[in-house]
């Protein structure tokens, strides 16, 4: 479809187990692929590949950000490795995987606003993460201070998995829900506790602005034009 | 990839569009003012409602630049406060995300959410950007009155919030606070000439009206109040009048041809052309530019298939202005069955087709084609209609030649303008021989 090219992935690639195509291989760390033709989850164990179940085709969306967009974040080049897509009774939110240098962040996506955190475990051992994990709610404008700085709980929501694509720390099956709970702070800071059947996760990081990242290689929507302020970083 | 998703208005029928789609989650229907919940992948219903269409400062759609960002009116909400009410249009850019443009009192204002939270350094007074902000008045409570266009949130008429302005010289930062949530925007002043040249508009009016000739129809039949005096002069009218009516009519109907072939006036056509899979995912291609270089002027696009049987294509058009990147849509089927009934061999539909898309304004347009090919069972048959031993062209895929351009004459109206035009010498003639 036009406009729809993708940014050419770079790299090693696999095939998928199920109907061949190439799967895009960025990082030796992460288990799990979706293929992008045929939606198929692949669990990558040495150099065996197994199919191990199909993820849900992606809702359209017009997301400007795609599989294979680069950019830069905190002086460190980052490339769009994976996606999932997170729905909730009111609507549905992104969050990209970014392999950044050996490591990987996520972008969050939601409502024309970006939040970008990487894991960060040690705020489960604070009280309220204690309670969080024990199953307990958050309350609306529930507060966490972290390193001076207080982050306020603004959004409490239970969320299904959408769909996946890329490649994923985990498998994203069709019934996986959570309890996602974002703060924010003063300072623009952004901080999320996330809960499922398999545990607890927290996430710390700050809204930013796509320009702020430099991308490149953003998704060509028909009918508009890449702003100025991201074309001067180019798109591919 | 187009930014836009079709659906039909489960309230009214009208055909919607999604502007923003993964970001919308509520539709405020234009045609009928019914709110529809998108958020799912069938559209369904949340309030029905009956409404007239409202006429907006910023036709939803419109494009404007603001400080190099261009943005698409989406959704607009009128909302009010101790019997003040206001307009908010909800502007989206999908590299840029969401602002919006505020009227009040005449007056316009650009806003943005905040991302982080102002400091409460009191009941009245907050930190955000280094400023203080100071409130204006007691929290007060906001309702909205009405809904048109699509929201990232649940939009509901009647629903209300507390709000509280806070200031800093002649910025604001609006707080607004219900049962779940807390959202501060930050408003900044901004001209509404400003505005008005940005989007296109009046900004101190309603939307613009309609620009362009009146109906071609209209100004040839007689004025509607003349119509009754002349019928009763007719009565007693002699032979040459009836003549002198046919004449002219004959004149009429001759200056509407030209007229309407002057609009139709053939241009360059533009073509491309698709291979479809029958009961394959649909496709896009876009054909342009289409040069409209008259005020107003008639396109036709039409499409043809290759050899096919018992299959259909259905074709949506949009005709897109590169400059506005306003559409108009419009859609088609092609289709071609053959068959062996009681009555022996049979064949229906063509293998191509055209559509004409009348008053289509000056600019120059792309024309994005989307077509997805069906096959036909007529029951008979175990499916797939692939063993169809009628089929033609059983492979399943069908090749299709399409092409855009300037002109044509609508025959459909021409033919409504000769029906009126000699309606009234058939009449009077009728009535003279019967007299007679």
């Amino acid at each position: 479809m036009q406009g729809e090219a993708s940014a050419e992935p770079s790299g090693p690639q696999l095939a998928c187990p199920s109907c061949g195509a190439p799967v895009p291989l960025v990082s030796a760390a992460l288990p799990y692929a979706v293929c992008g033709h045929c939606q198929t989850l692949i669990l990558r164990e040495g150099d065996e590949l197994k199919a191990i179940g199909k993820s849900a085709v992606l809702p359209f969306d017009v997301s400007p950000i795609q599989i294979g967009t680069r950019g830069t974040a905190d002086g460190q080049r980052f490339e769009v490795i994976g996606r999932v897509r997170w729905g909730w009774t009111d609507g549905s939110w992104n969050e990209w995987l970014l392999q950044v240098g050996a490591g990987t962040a996520w972008l969050g996506e939601a409502m024309g606003l970006y939040v970008l955190v990487t894991e960060a475990p040690e705020l489960l051992e604070t009280p309220l993460g204690n309670q969080f994990a024990s199953g307990t709610e958050i309350p609306l404008g529930a507060t966490l201070v972290v390193s001076g700085a207080h982050f306020t709980a603004t959004d409490i929501k239970q969320a299904h998995s959408l769909g996946g694509e890329g490649q994923l720390p985990f498998p994203c099956p069709a019934d996986w829900t959570m309890t996602n709970v974002d703060f924010r702070s003063e300072a623009g800071g952004a901080l999320s506790l996330q809960r499922d059947a398999d545990g607890v996760s927290a996430w710390l990081g700050r809204y930013v602005t796509l320009d702020e990242l430099k991308p490149v290689g953003l998704r060509k929507i028909v009918g508009w034009q890449v702003p100025t302020a991201l074309a001067a970083t180019g798109i591919s | 990839m187009i930014a836009g998703r079709k659906f039909d208005c489960p309230g009214c029928g009208g055909t919607l569009e999604i502007r923003a789609a993964g970001y919308t989650t509520t539709v405020a229907c234009r045609y009928c003012g019914s709110v529809i919940d998108v958020a799912s992948p069938d559209a369904t219903l949340i309030t029905q409602y009956h409404q007239a269409v409202a006429e907006l400062a910023i036709p939803l759609g419109t494009r404007g630049t603001i400080a190099g960002i261009e943005w698409e009116a989406i959704g607009w909400q009128s909302r009010s406060s101790a019997g003040e009410s206001w307009d908010e249009f909800l502007l989206f850019n999908p590299y840029a995300g969401y602002r919006w443009l505020v009227r009040a009192d005449g007056e316009w204002t650009f806003g943005r959410a905040l991302e982080s939270l102002p400091e409460m350094l009191s009941d009245d007074v907050v930190r955000w950007q280094d400023a203080k902000w100071e409130v204006e008045d007691d929290p007060a409570t906001m309702v909205t009155i009405r809904v048109v266009g699509e929201f990232y949130w649940r939009v509901k008429v009647d629903e209300t919030v507390t709000g509280r302005t806070f200031w800093s010289g002649s910025r604001q930062l609006s707080c607004e606070q219900n049962r779940d949530e807390v959202n501060w925007t930050a408003l900044d002043p901004i001209d509404s000439d400003g505005v008005g040249k940005a989007f296109g508009i009046n900004p101190d009016g309603g939307s613009r009206p309609d620009g362009g000739l009146g109906g071609g129809l209209g100004s040839s039949g007689p004025p509607p109040g003349k119509s009754i005096d002349h019928f009763a002069d007719t009565r007693s009218s002699p032979r040459p009048f009836v003549r002198w009516t046919f004449v002219a009519a004959l004149f009429a109907a001759a200056l509407a041809f030209i007229t309407m072939a002057a609009f139709g006036g053939h241009g360059t056509p533009a073509t491309g052309s698709l291979s479809l899979g029958v009961g394959g995912p649909e496709r896009t291609v876009t054909l342009g530019p289409v040069e409209v270089k008259r005020a107003w002027q008639t396109v036709t696009i039409s499409a043809a298939g290759d050899e096919f049987a018992n299959k259909w294509v259905d074709l949506d058009y949009a005709l897109v202005d590169r400059r506005t990147h306003q559409a108009i849509e419009a859609g088609d089927t092609l289709e071609y069955y053959t068959g062996t009934d009681s009555d022996g061999p049979w064949t229906e539909g063509s293998h191509s087709t055209s559509t004409m898309i009348a008053r289509v304004p000056r600019g120059s347009y792309d024309v994005v084609m989307t077509a997805s090919a069906h096959a036909w069972s007529d029951g008979t048959a175990p499916s797939p209609v692939v063993d169809d031993p009628w089929s033609i062209n059983p492979t399943g895929t069908i090749a299709l030649t399409l092409s855009a351009a300037t002109g044509g004459v609508l025959w459909g109206n021409f033919m409504v303008v000769l029906v009126l035009l000699f309606a009234p010498p058939c009449f009077f003639a009728w009535r003279k021989m019967k007299g007679a």
